[in-house]
C-alpha cells in the first residue's frame, strides 16, 4: 500500500468503480493563503480566482461587523473568571484585521500589546438599546469569516470548485 | 433602533453568505437564499406569535 492510500476513504460503488471519497484533495494549502483570507475578508477567494465570492464575502462580513459597532456591541476579549469570554473572543478575532483595528483604534497599540489576555477594551456601551444585538452581529461577522477561511482551504486542496 | 429591521438585516446578510457558501450556480443560489432569508424571517416572527400567550 502507498502511503498516499491510508488516508483517502474508498468506497466502492454499485457499478464496480470507485469513489475515492469526500476527502479527495491531497494537495498542502499555503498558510499565507490562509492567514491573508482570515486578515482580510474575501482575500483568499479572490486570490484563488473565485472573485464574484471575494466580493460578496467581503461586503456582506464588513457590513456585519460595522452595523455591530454602530449598534454600540463589543469586540469579545477574554475576561478573568468568565470562560465564555473566551468564546466570544475567538468569535471576534474571526473578523481578522477589523477586530485587530477595533482593538488597536480603542486600547492603542501600547494599550493592546500590554493589555493582553485580560485588560483590552473591547468598546461598546452595555446600557445602549443595540448592544445585544450589535454582540450578534460581530460575532456572526467573526464566525462567517471563519468558514470562509475554511472554503478557502477545501478549494485550494481541491476538494471544491 | 427597529428591532425587525435589524432582524430582517441580520437574516439577509446571513443567507447571502450561505448562499455563496454552498452552491456555485446562480439558480442555486438564488433558491437556497429565499429559503434560507425566508426560513429566518417568518420562523422567528411566528415563533413570536407562538410565544405569545405565554409569559
Amino acid at each position: 500500500m502507498s502511503a498516499g492510500e491510508g488516508s483517502k476513504t474508498k468506497k466502492k460503488k454499485a457499478d464496480g468503480t470507485v469513489d475515492e471519497g469526500s476527502s479527495g484533495g491531497t494537495r498542502r494549502v499555503p498558510a499565507t493563503l490562509l492567514l491573508g483570507a482570515w486578515l482580510l475578508p474575501g482575500l483568499g477567494h479572490w486570490i484563488l480566482g473565485k472573485k464574484k465570492r471575494a466580493v460578496v464575502f467581503a461586503v456582506v462580513i464588513l457590513c456585519a461587523f460595522t452595523t455591530g459597532v454602530l449598534l454600540q456591541g463589543e469586540i469579545g476579549t477574554p475576561k478573568p473568571q468568565s470562560p465564555f469570554s473566551w468564546l466570544a473572543a475567538f468569535a471576534c478575532l474571526g473578523n481578522g484585521i477589523l477586530s485587530i483595528g477595533r482593538l488597536l483604534w480603542l486600547n492603542g497599540l501600547g494599550g493592546l500589546l500590554s493589555g493582553l489576555p485580560f485588560g483590552l477594551q473591547g468598546g461598546g456601551s452595555p446600557s445602549a438599546a443595540g448592544f445585544a444585538y450589535g454582540n450578534t452581529f460581530l460575532y456572526t461577522a467573526g464566525l462567517m469569516n471563519l468558514l470562509a477561511v475554511l472554503d478557502v482551504s477545501d478549494i485550494a486542496r481541491g476538494d471544491k470548485d | 433602533m427597529d428591532h425587525l429591521f435589524l432582524m430582517i438585516w441580520h437574516a439577509l446578510l446571513v443567507s447571502l453568505f450561505f448562499a455563496f457558501l454552498w452552491r456555485t450556480s446562480a439558480a442555486g443560489r438564488r433558491k437556497l437564499f429565499l429559503k434560507t432569508f425566508l426560513i429566518m424571517v417568518v420562523g422567528a416572527a411566528a415563533l413570536g406569535w407562538l410565544m405569545f400567550p405565554f409569559p
